[in-house]
């Protein structure tokens, strides 16, 4: 793993992104490129999300990607291509650790480099690090597509096959377990 | 999370609002002490959690996903790729209902021919309403066809 991807490299706009999902399906393969670049990085933090491990992230966001192609022809521009995309991550993970439960928790801590400020130390890098992994994982999805991508609740709703009012509901106790957690540093101004 | 109204501003926060919800949970946001505090909270915390610079992948990915791709793409024939959009599921089960109704449609001819010609040739009689040198050319033309 190495490379820093801050954001989205290049964001598209709706109607770029019609033409170029048409092209590719017309046999124009190599404008798919466009597309990766420009959702790889809201992918890759939905499959670090559910899988808790970058290599295997990684691996899944590829998967995600190859499907996409494969299936773009099916791609009926209801929704947005984004949602379309994000859902695919949300199954194949889902997917995922259903075949790999039970040996999932013991490599979430040993390979993951959680995201924490410079002057948090190395217990409490821990702490936030166990408490996000602690969450179950459809909790942890939901949370990082809505503060982490910035995906509206119907958008999770349709990636995720569940109602608006789920999405709600699981938003709302996601964020007090997590908070929960938080409490300490913030009461100690870690954060 | 003392305040019941807590919920409604997280609603806010997220952009989940809009008219006079949002314009009422704005106003009480102002007033409520906790609500602010609650989420000025968890701005600070989901800052940290889910800062996007923190977001690592391998720079050469989208290489590696096309290279993927295009090895895939290598299997399948240009031909036949062109036309792997027109196949797909839903595509096929319309062409095979499509087949099954023609067949459903056609089965009257069908059957009169394979019962016994004479019922065929009653039918055909009937409707070539006596021009019974035409009507005799199609039921030899049926059964050719038919093979029956």
């Amino acid at each position: 793993m190495s490379g820093l991807l801050s954001a989205p490299v290049s964001s598209l706009k709706m109607d770029n992104e019609k033409e170029i999902i048409k092209n590719v399906i017309k046999g124009r393969t190599d404008d798919f490129a466009a597309l990766i670049l420009a959702h790889q990085g809201k992918v890759f933090s939905i499959c670090l999300s559910l899988l808790r491990s970058p290599t295997e992230a990684e691996d899944a966001a590829q998967e995600v990607f190859v499907r996409a192609y494969r299936n773009l022809s099916k791609f009926r521009f209801e929704a947005s291509f984004s949602t379309w995309l994000y859902r695919i991550a949300y199954n194949l993970c889902a997917d995922m650790l259903k075949d790999n439960a039970g040996k999932k928790q013991v490599a979430i801590m040993r390979d993951i480099e959680e995201p924490v400020p410079d002057g948090v130390n190395a217990e409490d890098r821990l702490l936030i690090g166990q408490t996000l992994a602690g969450l179950p994982a459809d909790y942890r999805a939901i949370l990082v597509m809505r503060e982490g991508t910035g995906m509206s609740y119907a958008e999770i709703a349709s990636a995720t096959d569940i109602s608006i009012e789920a999405v709600r509901c699981r938003l709302r106790r996601a964020r007090v377990m997590l908070a929960e957690a938080g409490r300490d540093l913030l009461e100690r101004g870690k954060i | 999370m003392a305040c019941n109204k807590t919920d409604n501003m997280f609603y806010l926060y997220d952009g989940a609002l809009s008219g006079e919800e949002r314009e009422d949970a704005e106003i009480h946001l102002k007033r409520c002490a906790e609500c602010r505090r609650a989420i000025a909270d968890w701005r600070a915390l989901s800052g940290v959690v889910f800062r996007p610079q923190t977001v690592l992948i391998s720079p050469d990915f989208s290489g590696r996903v096309m290279s993927r791709i295009k090895a895939e793409e290598c299997e399948v024939p240009g031909f036949f790729r062109r036309l792997r959009p027109y196949f797909s599921i839903p595509r096929l089960a319309a062409g095979a209902v499509a087949v099954a109704l023609l067949i459903f449609i056609s089965r009257p001819f069908l059957s009169l021919h394979s019962e016994s010609g004479i019922e065929g040739t009653a039918f055909v009689a009937e409707l070539f309403a006596g021009d019974t040198a035409e009507a005799d050319s199609y039921a030899q033309a049926s059964h050719y066809i038919l093979g029956s």
